[in-house]
């Protein structure tokens, strides 16, 4: 009886933090005393009990078996009750789901992270995968752009991760404010000056549809294979098991099949960007 | 156990005895022309000549509404999964609905099995009853493979008039049949009998889509750009009834209801459709397939192309009740033979 594929488990909320007005990261730890394994890029579904289930990625780093942070925006229904849990309250979980970054595969290549938005938060916990392993990697360059300087997301560990020398970032705004001393413009202009070894190279590329588009443009230009340029997509789910339907792209479903494919894959399916 | 006949005085017996030891649905007619499943009182259900159900027999499998969880959030959160099931036998199932049935097998046991579905099915007996006669025009299940049936029923009879020619398939079938029936063993000019009408019917149902079906998925890859979809985009008015209708659609909606107690409640799925405006939205507001020939596309390709890939076999069973309940007249076949002839066109040029 108990092995229903919708029954979640139950997890505690550990600490939250606001990070912009829209975004608030939370922390939580499964009730049950075990390791929670994952692969940097896999999902969650999340439960507010009375409210619904949201497919949400996980943030942190895999190597924190202890708890699993979620960056959460306020977009809907669950993810506006998620903003309102506080310590101590108790929600459902259900993953890991799907099946993450091909980070095998990547092993011994140059990583390009290109984030825009809120795509930071699946990225950030293959950052952290890869800054813990950083010896298994050649260059690694992060590019984020984000709207305007309030929704840069994870302000504090983007300081720390620029003071590093092994790697190299490059942050952009789309509107800048009086206070903003950084580049502004939108994050496609950060690739044409990068010095590429395009068959070395890994492109992880996450954010809204709108940039896809662009940034695979560049990365073109850049002549990075189409099996090295990897995305993860955003769909709603119900099920996150390959049932209901609602991820179903073309023929392939992002919670079995994704959240993250190559361009190569993509190039063929017409509803994915 | 060998082919027997149950005699058409004995039907109602048998079903009678059947319901002391479980619910049984039947085919009614609600209406003149219109047959649905129901829970069977007494029996006098028109077996011989239904047309396909307005709704197939699904429902009892994979129920338009149904609880997957109870909760109760305090003091602390206690999640029961729940999942329903009781014996019951579906009586006078026709070969498009069993391959329905066989269908949603494969999708809810694959890669994850789907215990609401699985449980219930396990506890039910399929009684089939053949077609000798295609039921109505809409019928095409010759077309796409599923006139014939070789698996999927516990029991499947063919009416020779005064009785049926019954042939039993599993163990459950045999048991329910020494159980609760009177029957005879068929005799040898049974049998032949029973194949002759087998065998004359094989002309009556005509293939009705202008390719093997097999052909099929191989079409819709290269339809992505049909000026079909343009054509029904302007026609379909996106009310998911096709899909509503369908023995082989299953996508579903989850949602949560709380008790007026604010603190316990359930979470329960409810049939979707893929052809409904909403379905591909995601949650900063874009619309995957924003139009209704999109989703239309997307709705036949599921049919004959993506799950046709992935196991081998056509989600279209040929039951032809989209065709029947489309307002608008959007007929499925006329649909797959345009695909194929704009195909076949575009390879002219």
């Amino acid at each position: 009886m108990n092995n229903s594929i919708f029954l979640p488990e139950i997890a505690e909320v550990i600490s939250t933090r606001q990070l912009t007005a829209m975004e608030k990261y939370i922390e939580l730890k499964i009730k049950e005393t075990r390791e929670f394994n994952f692969n940097p890029g896999q999902f969650i579904q999340l439960s507010v009990f009375g409210i619904g289930e949201a497919p949400i990625s996980i943030s942190s780093s895999p190597f924190n078996k202890d708890t699993i942070g979620l960056c959460v925006r306020k977009v809907g229904d669950v993810t506006s009750a998620i903003h309102k849990l506080e310590a101590g309250s108790y929600i459902g979980i259900r993953g890991p789901l799907g099946n993450g970054f091909p980070v095998e595969k990547m092993k011994g290549k140059s990583l390009l992270f290109i984030a825009g938005g809120l795509g930071i938060a699946p990225l950030r916990s293959l950052i952290n995968y890869v800054l813990e392993r950083r010896d298994d990697f050649a260059k690694i360059t992060i590019l984020y752009g984000a709207k305007n300087p309030g929704e840069i997301l994870f302000t504090n560990e983007l300081e720390l991760w620029k003071k590093r020398k092994d790697i190299a970032i490059d942050i952009t705004v789309d509107k800048p404010d009086d206070n903003w001393s950084g580049k502004s413009g939108v994050i496609t202009r950060l690739i044409p000056p990068l010095d590429l070894e395009p068959t070395n190279t890994y492109a992880l590329v996450v954010g809204p549809p709108v940039m896809y588009k662009y940034v695979l443009l560049e990365l073109q230009i850049k002549q990075i294979p189409e099996d090295n340029i990897i995305m993860s997509l955003e769909r709603r789910m119900k099920c996150g098991v390959g049932k209901c339907g609602h991820c179903q792209i073309n023929g392939v479903y992002v919670c079995m099949d994704g959240p993250e494919f190559s361009y190569h894959k993509l190039k063929f399916l017409s509803e994915a960007i | 156990m060998n082919d027997i006949l149950i005699f058409k005085e004995y039907i109602g017996t048998f079903c009678n005895n059947l319901k002391e030891a479980f619910t049984v649905y039947g085919v009614k007619q609600k209406e003149e022309g219109f047959y649905v499943f129901d829970e069977i009182d007494e029996f006098s259900d028109p077996l011989k000549d239904y047309k396909p159900t307005i709704l197939p027999p699904k429902k009892y499998l994979f129920p338009q509404q149904e609880t997957l969880l109870r909760f109760d959030t305090q003091p602390y959160p206690d999640i029961k999964p729940v999942i329903e099931s009781w014996k019951q036998i579906l009586f006078g199932v026709r070969p498009c609905d069993i391959h329905g049935i066989s269908l949603l097998d494969k999708i809810f046991t694959t890669d994850h099995e789907d215990k609401n579905y699985t449980q219930k099915r396990a506890e039910t007996i399929i009684i089939g009853i053949d077609c000798l006669e295609p039921c109505y025009e809409h019928a095409h299940c010759a077309s796409v493979g599923c006139l014939n049936v070789d698996d999927g029923y516990d029991i499947m009879m063919t009416d020779l008039g005064d009785s049926f020619y019954t042939s039993v398939k599993t163990l459950q079938g045999e048991e329910i049949i020494r159980k609760y029936s009177e029957y005879t063993e068929a005799c040898k000019e049974d049998r032949e009998r029973f194949l002759r009408l087998k065998n004359e019917r094989e002309n009556k149902f005509e293939n009705k889509i202008k390719t093997d079906v097999s052909n099929l998925p191989l079409f819709f890859k290269n339809a992505d750009n049909d000026p079909v979809w343009d054509e029904l985009n302007d026609r379909c008015l996106g009310c998911g009834r096709c899909n509503i209708v369908c023995p082989t659609c299953y996508c579903f909606d989850v949602y949560d209801c709380m008790d007026l107690n604010m603190t316990s409640g359930e979470r329960c799925r409810e049939w979707d459709a893929c052809t409904l405006k909403d379905f591909a939205v995601v949650a900063t507001g874009e619309n995957f397939r924003s139009t209704r020939g999109q989703r239309l596309r997307h709705r036949f390709n599921r049919k004959f192309n993506y799950l046709m890939t992935k196991y081998n076999a056509s989600f279209c069973v040929g039951c032809g009740r989209c065709t029947r309940s489309c307002p608008v007249n959007i007929d499925v076949v006329e649909t797959v033979n345009a695909v194929i002839k704009n195909n076949r066109n575009r390879e002219d040029e």
